[in-house]
């Protein structure tokens, strides 16, 4: 988290697991998925994710916490790649 | 700030005003008054110079308002008012010479050569022996010098000729009363001659009754019975009584005696008759010598009331003189001088009114010294004849004689108080005394003898002080003071702290209502402000401060352009807090002007929010709400970021605020580089540090809708 608010471009193109809490749903759309922020354990600051429609299945509820494989993606987007509640 | 508000609330009020109220507003105490500098206004430096639309505003008031009644008639009424105030200061006034035709003659009297002394002097000795030839009864010896005084025509003006044309026309007048009284005489002594004859004839009408009765008796034998002549006569008539005697006889005995007898009768009756006629002629001699007489006396105390009301004292004096002496009079009758007003009622009320005038225009009543004196002459005239017109007895020929001694010896000493004071230097006074003199009788020697040159002092005093009364009536005063100066010059005694009195009292007069002019103008009251200052001009029309204010009230055309040109300098500089401290001057100047009016209303509005953001900050700061605050001050200076005062709010509130302010700057730089999810993690960080934030919200809903509808701003779900 600390990396990437620092500077996202570094870890562009990385995928990386986290655990994160839902903390609120920005939108949806069919075809681009879930907008979510989370954070991470022991830290207030948000990160924003994509969940894919692949994972459409997936119903999250704030304060809840998955696991998460990660990938930055362009403009600094976080997209997830699986999820699973914990 | 509070203060700024209220501005704007103004403004408001100001654009909707008329283009009138713009005058008024151009000088607000708050706020720093865009006034025309004097030395901007296109004038030459005349004091008085008064520019184009001022001189056109004033055209209106002096001369489309007085017609209308108002602002301009309530100048002139105060004009008028102060003429009367001048003419009633008491130094100023010339007492008997608001008479024309006397100023006229007074004038003349003053620049006229003086008579030589020795010519008056023989002049008054020929009338001094004309006086006392009629006190000792020496008519005809008076009569004659009257010729010789006519001969002085500068000091007599042919009245001593004129008066001795009268004295002759009563003595000829005087030739038919002796023609009648002649033939008076002749009647006289006719009646003596009829009385003798009577007598004589009724003497020898008895003594043939007598010489008849002794025939009688003869021719009776005896009898001896003659005791009357009735007896006689019976005894005559006897044949005739007798009814045996004989008509024929007895007519023949009778007739010699009859016819003797009714001789003596007749004419007896004849002288009696020539008796009673010349009495009667006597009678009616008398009564047409009495009627001249009479008519001769009303006509010559006519002539002397004409001397009187012409102020020929002198010559009312010895023409009393002759009256006395013609008319065998030893004081002028009041019975004749109570005929002649009553016939001539007109004429005595002229007299009287000719007193009244001699007095009232020798001055005041109440005052002192001559004047008063020849006041009271007049006064006592006019007012006996009044109560004598009443009561019937009008003014007697003495009243005049001695009005005119009175007023000679008051003129007399009028001129020598006029003379002590001239030698002094007191013209002033001088000049008072010789004005009376001349009013009690310009004829008098002692005034005809008065030397050119000093006359030609008061001359001199008296053309000053009308200039004087003129500059004050057209309230000149910037003249005054110099005018009383040459006026001391001339006369150490003249009095000038009632006229400054006045003038200092105008003066602030004037300049109140000026200072109440520029109250109303600067209150929107135009109309109240003309008025007063149109009167302010009146009262004061050389006032310095009449142009400054008619500049400053008036001027408009110059207060726009320069408005305007300062307007344009501060938008070019996008100095919009200048211009909303100057609104009150700009929003008049550019009425009408539609692109620089929306140019003002926006730069009105730019400070007005500025100032709006800057309170609402400082607020939040005080409750605590530092981070609002920041993005209160933040967003205003996005529609005005050159504001320094914005700007140094924003620096100050951005240390206070540095980790809502550092998420939002790299949420803007991100988005800026069109890393969109970057931006939208700080703009969700951002919002985590001051979750009613604008521009985190915005950002979040903005960004949002581009990562999941890229190609539109479709609809978008989800929670905050």
């Amino acid at each position: 988290m600390d990396k990437y608010l620092a500077d996202y471009r570094p870890m562009s193109g990385v995928k990386f697991k986290a655990n994160l809490k839902v903390s609120a749903d920005l939108g949806w759309k069919p075809e681009k998925g879930h907008l979510m922020v989370f954070t991470v354990e022991n830290d207030s600051r948000a990160l924003v994710v994509l969940i894919p429609p692949k994972l459409s299945g997936i119903f999250f509820t704030k304060g809840q916490t998955y696991q998460v494989s990660l990938e930055v993606g362009e403009g600094g987007l976080v997209y997830a790649d699986t999820c699973e509640k914990e | 700030m509070q203060t700024h508000v209220k501005k704007s609330n103004f403004l408001i009020l100001a654009l909707t005003l008329p283009c009138q109220i713009i005058l008024a507003q151009s000088a607000p105490t708050p706020a720093p008054a865009p006034s025309a500098p004097p030395t901007s206004a296109p004038t030459t430096g005349s004091p008085t110079e008064i520019d184009s639309s001022t001189k056109t505003i004033l055209d209106t008031i002096m001369n489309t308002k007085p017609a209308e009644g108002s602002a301009g008639k309530a100048g002139s009424e105060v004009a008028s008012a102060l003429a009367d105030k001048i003419k009633a200061v008491d130094v100023l006034k010339t007492p008997g010479l608001d008479d024309p035709e006397v100023r006229a003659r007074f004038q003349t009297y003053l620049s006229l050569k003086e008579v030589a002394d020795l010519r008056i002097k023989e002049y008054f000795s020929k009338m001094a022996q004309v006086s006392d030839l009629l006190q000792a009864g020496h008519t005809f010896d008076a009569w004659k010098i009257l010729y010789l005084m006519g001969e002085y025509k500068d000091l007599d003006a042919g009245i001593s000729r004129e008066l001795a044309n009268r004295v002759e026309s009563i003595w000829n007048s005087d030739q038919t009363k002796n023609r009648l009284e002649i033939s008076n005489s002749t009647l006289q002594n006719n009646i003596e001659t009829y009385n003798h004859n009577a007598d004589m004839i009724a003497e020898d009408i008895r003594d043939e009754a007598n010489v008849q009765a002794q025939k009688g008796k003869a021719n009776t034998g005896g009898g001896g019975n003659n005791s009357s002549g009735v007896t006689a006569q019976n005894a005559t008539n006897s044949p005739l009584a007798s009814p045996n005697a004989d008509p024929a006889a007895a007519e023949a005995a009778v007739m010699p005696t009859m016819a003797s007898s009714l001789q003596g009768k007749m004419e007896l009756t004849s002288e009696y008759l020539k008796l009673l006629e010349a009495h009667a002629k006597i009678k009616l001699n008398q009564m047409q010598e009495n009627k001249m007489s009479d008519q001769d006396r009303l006509n010559f105390a006519d002539y002397i009331k004409t001397l009187y009301n012409s102020h020929r004292y002198y010559h009312v004096i010895i023409a009393a003189d002759f009256y006395r002496n013609l008319f065998n009079e030893g004081d002028y009758p009041a019975d004749l001088a109570d005929q002649a007003a009553a016939s001539l009622g007109t004429n005595a009320r002229t007299l009287a009114q000719s007193a009244t005038q001699a007095s009232a225009a020798l001055g005041a009543a109440g005052g002192t010294g001559p004047l008063a004196a020849l006041n009271q002459v007049g006064n006592n005239l006019a007012g006996d004849h009044a109560g004598k017109q009443q009561g019937g007895q009008p003014i007697t020929l003495a009243d005049e004689v001695t009005a005119s001694l009175e007023i000679n010896n008051r003129v007399s000493q009028a001129i020598e108080v006029f003379r002590y004071k001239a030698d002094k230097g007191e013209i002033a006074a001088a000049a008072e005394q010789l004005q009376q003199a001349f009013l009690g009788n310009e004829y008098h020697p002692a005034l005809q003898g008065l030397p050119r040159n000093e006359k030609e002092k008061v001359g001199d005093f008296l053309g000053k002080l009308e200039v004087l009364k003129n500059q004050l009536e057209v309230r000149d005063f910037e003249q005054i003071e110099g005018q009383i100066t040459d006026i001391k010059k001339i006369a150490v005694d003249f009095d000038a702290t009632k006229p400054m009195a006045m003038v200092n009292g105008i003066k602030l007069e004037s300049r109140l209502r000026l200072g109440k002019a520029r109250l109303l103008a600067q209150g929107g009251h135009l109309n109240e402000s003309m008025q007063e200052f149109q009167t302010a001009a009146e009262e004061w029309p050389g006032n310095p401060d009449l142009q400054t204010s008619a500049a400053g009230f008036f001027s408009t055309e110059d207060l726009q352009n320069q408005s305007t040109a300062e307007f344009d300098r501060l938008v070019k500089d996008q100095n919009y807090r200048a211009i909303f401290d100057k609104q009150l001057a700009f929003a008049p100047a550019v009425k009408g002007d539609t692109n620089r009016e929306q140019q003002l209303k926006d730069a009105l509005t730019k400070v007005q929010k500025a100032e709006m953001a800057s309170e609402k900050a400082n607020l939040m700061v005080m409750n605590g709400d530092v981070d609002g605050a920041w993005e209160t001050i933040e967003i205003a200076a996005k529609d005005w970021p050159d504001d320094m005062k914005l700007n140094k709010l924003l620096a100050n509130l951005s240390g206070r605020s540095a980790d809502f302010v550092s998420a939002l700057n790299k949420a803007r730089d991100a988005e800026a580089k069109k890393e969109l999810g970057y931006s939208l993690t700080w703009y969700v960080n951002a919002q985590g540090y001051y979750p009613a934030s604008i521009i985190a919200n915005d950002g979040i809903d903005r960004l949002k809708k581009q990562i999941l509808s890229p190609d539109s701003a479709g609809t978008s779900e989800g929670t905050n």
